[in-house]
């Protein structure tokens, strides 16, 4: 039974931090000005954003019964870890200047849940480690997965074309995948 | 008119054809046995959040759809060619859109939800019209999506992520037990009651033999006690929207016919250019004569699938 509950200073902490660390996002304080941040407590925690109102009127009916689930997912932390979701990245993304742009066969690609090589990338950011995360957009800025780079920038430039450099962490195939 | 020969050419079991003769006379049955022979022609409803109907229809028909703006619907489209499946667009998995029939489309708009409104959408999955309602709303206010199903819930929150929703509060229940969560102010509820699907013949022609009457009253039974459960939660003024695919008058106009006489309520004039009235007298019962408000649909008059809908105001 998931226990519904507002965040504490531990658990905003380990967002806050992971988003810097493995997006360098430091605008969490700013995007969730509008939200109220709950966790949905099981054997992991859903991090939920939700309005004023409805944390108000889930107030006035929580003793009565519990939510399934609220507002909308931006990630989940287990293990003392914290996750973005895939609603998450496209929340975020307007806010992260610098993405990686697919080109069509890598959107396609990334789309069947498969990893990418140097030719599905029309560009990348100006600055990449090796497991740097990314957003992963299409040629029309449309978000479509989160990726982890599996080289640096100086090493992409002299790799073969059809060598994988982007592990694909999670991507909107997932809705037609998994979640129908 | 032969009733064997109408079940043995299509497939039907004997009681349908019996109450379809006497619902539709000997001059219609043939008309409505064979729309039901016929494909519905796909239709998507545009999520409105996200992008506008003009730019998904070139972003889709670029990639080789053929649409058409669907004359009834604010932001629908008939899809007429399907280069691939329209449910594998990378259009779909951004929640531009959803699939959905046109008639479903009706209920939501006609609730005229809006931000200010506390919704409940009682039988929510997979959340086509829980969709449109958070559009309606602007993705603000609380809409509460109740079901009881676990796999369709999972449905029901793959669908409102997809599409960006956020002002769900989802709650997997028996929607009869509504008025155990005490919920204050609900203004709009929307009563999609689960049926027995006799309008889904059209896209399931295996409901002609896979059901009998008695789904017909166990669904009627149930369906009464969602009403009920609705109008003793809904405040005063408020509206409430049923709705099914079903085209048995005792899962439609009965139900009605019921909640005029237990509850002060009224049937509101649905203000729909399309559809047929609601009978105010079926299988030899008399029923309210605002029941004529109701609207009732059929593959072989609108080309949708068989749907009826109907309005009421809480007055007490």
């Amino acid at each position: 039974m998931l226990q519904f509950r507002e965040i504490n200073t531990e658990e905003y902490d380990v967002i806050k931090e992971q988003l810097i660390s493995s997006l360098k996002f430091r605008d969490f304080e700013r995007i969730i000005t509008p939200f109220k941040i709950i966790v949905a407590e099981g054997n992991w925690k859903e991090i939920l954003f939700v309005s004023d109102r409805m944390f108000k009127t889930f107030q006035d009916f929580k003793d009565f019964r519990n939510p399934y689930f609220m507002g909308f997912n931006f990630g989940d932390i287990a293990k003392g870890k914290f996750k973005i979701s895939l609603e998450g990245i496209t929340f975020i993304s307007e806010y992260i200047e610098e993405k990686t742009i697919l080109s069509s066969s890598g959107e396609k690609k990334v789309l069947y849940g498969r990893n990418l090589t140097k030719k599905d990338l029309r560009s990348f950011p100006s600055q990449i480690q090796k497991n740097d995360m990314s957003i992963l957009i299409n040629e029309d800025q449309e978000v479509l997965a989160l990726g982890k780079y599996l080289v640096d920038k100086e090493e992409i430039e002299n790799l073969e074309g059809n060598q994988i450099i982007l592990k694909n962490i999670m991507d909107k195939g997932w809705y037609l995948r998994k979640g129908k | 008119m032969d009733i064997d020969e109408l079940c043995s050419r299509f497939g039907y079991r004997r009681y349908m054809i019996e109450r379809y003769l006497e619902l539709f006379g000997e001059e219609r049955i043939l008309n409505f046995l064979e729309g039901n022979e016929q494909k519905l022609i796909p239709s998507i409803k545009v999520n409105t959040l996200k992008i506008s109907q003009e730019t998904l229809y070139e972003k889709l028909t670029n990639k080789g759809f053929q649409l058409e703006v669907n004359p009834f619907i604010p932001d629908a489209f008939y899809v007429y060619k399907e280069p691939f499946s329209i449910g594998a667009t990378t259009e779909y998995l951004l929640g531009y859109y959803y699939i959905q029939g046109v008639a479903s489309m009706i209920p939501s708009i006609l609730l005229n939800a809006s931000p200010s409104d506390i919704v409940v959408d009682m039988c929510a999955a997979p959340g086509g019209k829980t969709i449109q309602l958070a559009q309606s709303m602007n993705n603000e206010g609380v809409l509460f999506a109740l079901d009881l199903s676990r796999d369709r819930m999972k449905s029901l929150r793959s669908n409102l992520a997809r599409c960006g929703i956020k002002n769900v509060i989802a709650i997997r229940m028996d929607a009869v037990n509504l008025t155990q969560l005490k919920i204050r102010g609900i203004s709009k509820i929307l009563l999609d009651a689960p049926c027995s699907g006799s309008g889904l013949i059209p896209s399931d022609p295996t409901r002609k033999m896979s059901r009998n009457y008695e789904d017909v009253e166990i669904c009627s039974t149930k369906q009464m006690e969602l009403m009920t459960a609705a109008l003793n939660t809904l405040e005063t003024g408020g509206e409430l929207v049923y709705s099914t695919c079903s085209i048995e008058p005792e899962e439609n106009e009965y139900i009605l016919d019921a909640a005029l006489q237990q509850f002060g309520v009224e049937i509101i004039d649905l203000g729909l250019n399309i559809g047929e009235p609601g009978y105010t007298s079926a299988f030899g019962r008399t029923l309210a004569p605002a029941l004529e408000k109701a609207r009732r649909f059929y593959p072989y008059l609108h080309n949708t699938e068989g749907f009826f809908v109907c309005k009421l105001r809480k007055v007490e």
